[in-house]
């Protein structure tokens, strides 16, 4: 899944250390999801987008099947 | 106002209990020994009653024949005891998971799952290859004596058991790093 969170997080000068203790997750999290190593689940995903006062489909992106 | 108490529902609800990566050992200031031990102290307790129940009742000591004597339920509480310890550090490792950040939960929950999974079949072989002689290769080679594997062994299990877990910590957490 693609998503827009490296930007996002650029665009408010935050780094990954903030942007993580902001959602009550880890860093490596933030840098698993930023990388697209990692899928959040549907509640932080919903946290994500409460965040940034965004919707969900506006920060991640379903790729081909 | 509603959108508020909302955001702070789902912002708010902080669930981060920081594990102890094994590469961290190697690394004081990140290592919390307090963290282990407050996740693990029934699991160092089931290790040492188990090997104390080993060396006290099924070595080679005089007090084995005495044991023998001793009725069958103290007996049957003995030997389960070190079984009870490793069920509450189950559920003490549950509740920690349930603390945890989701990709750590899922990189200590696939640890898990591979140490479990490689721990029975190294019991489940190890008969097997005991059979065919690595024993006693073994045995010749190093001097080490591997007898105490013949049958399950419960400290020695739950060695291997940690042992494999934190194989398998490493080749999942390289994976997300």
């Amino acid at each position: 899944m693609k998503n827009k969170l490296r930007e996002l997080r650029a665009a408010k000068a935050w780094s990954q250390a903030d942007l993580a203790d902001q959602l009550g997750v880890s860093r490596q999290t933030v840098n698993a999801i930023e990388t697209e190593k990692y899928d959040p689940s549907l509640p932080l995903a919903f946290k994500v987008a409460r965040l940034f006062k965004l919707k969900i489909e506006e920060i991640f992106e379903l790729g081909p099947d | 106002m509603l959108d508020i108490m909302t955001s702070m529902l789902y912002i708010g609800s902080v669930m981060n209990n920081k594990p102890n990566d094994p590469e961290e050992l190697f690394h004081p200031k990140k290592y919390c020994l307090w963290t282990d031990v407050k996740v693990n102290y029934w699991l160092f307790f089931a290790v040492f009653v188990g090997a104390a129940n080993d060396l006290l009742f099924h070595s080679h000591l005089p007090l084995q024949d005495d044991y023998q004597t001793w009725p069958v339920g103290l007996r049957t509480v003995i030997e389960l005891v070190p079984l009870l310890a490793a069920l509450l550090w189950t559920r003490n490792l549950a509740r920690w998971m349930q603390g945890m950040d989701e990709l750590q939960r899922r990189i200590t929950l696939g640890a898990w799952l591979f140490g479990a999974a490689a721990t029975l079949g190294v019991l489940s072989l190890w008969p097997l290859l005991d059979g065919a002689g690595v024993s006693a290769a073994l045995l010749q080679a190093t001097k080490f004596h591997l007898e105490a594997l013949d049958k399950p062994n419960f400290p020695v299990t739950l060695c291997m058991l940690c042992i494999f877990y934190v194989l398998g910590h490493f080749i999942l957490n390289r994976r997300y790093k």
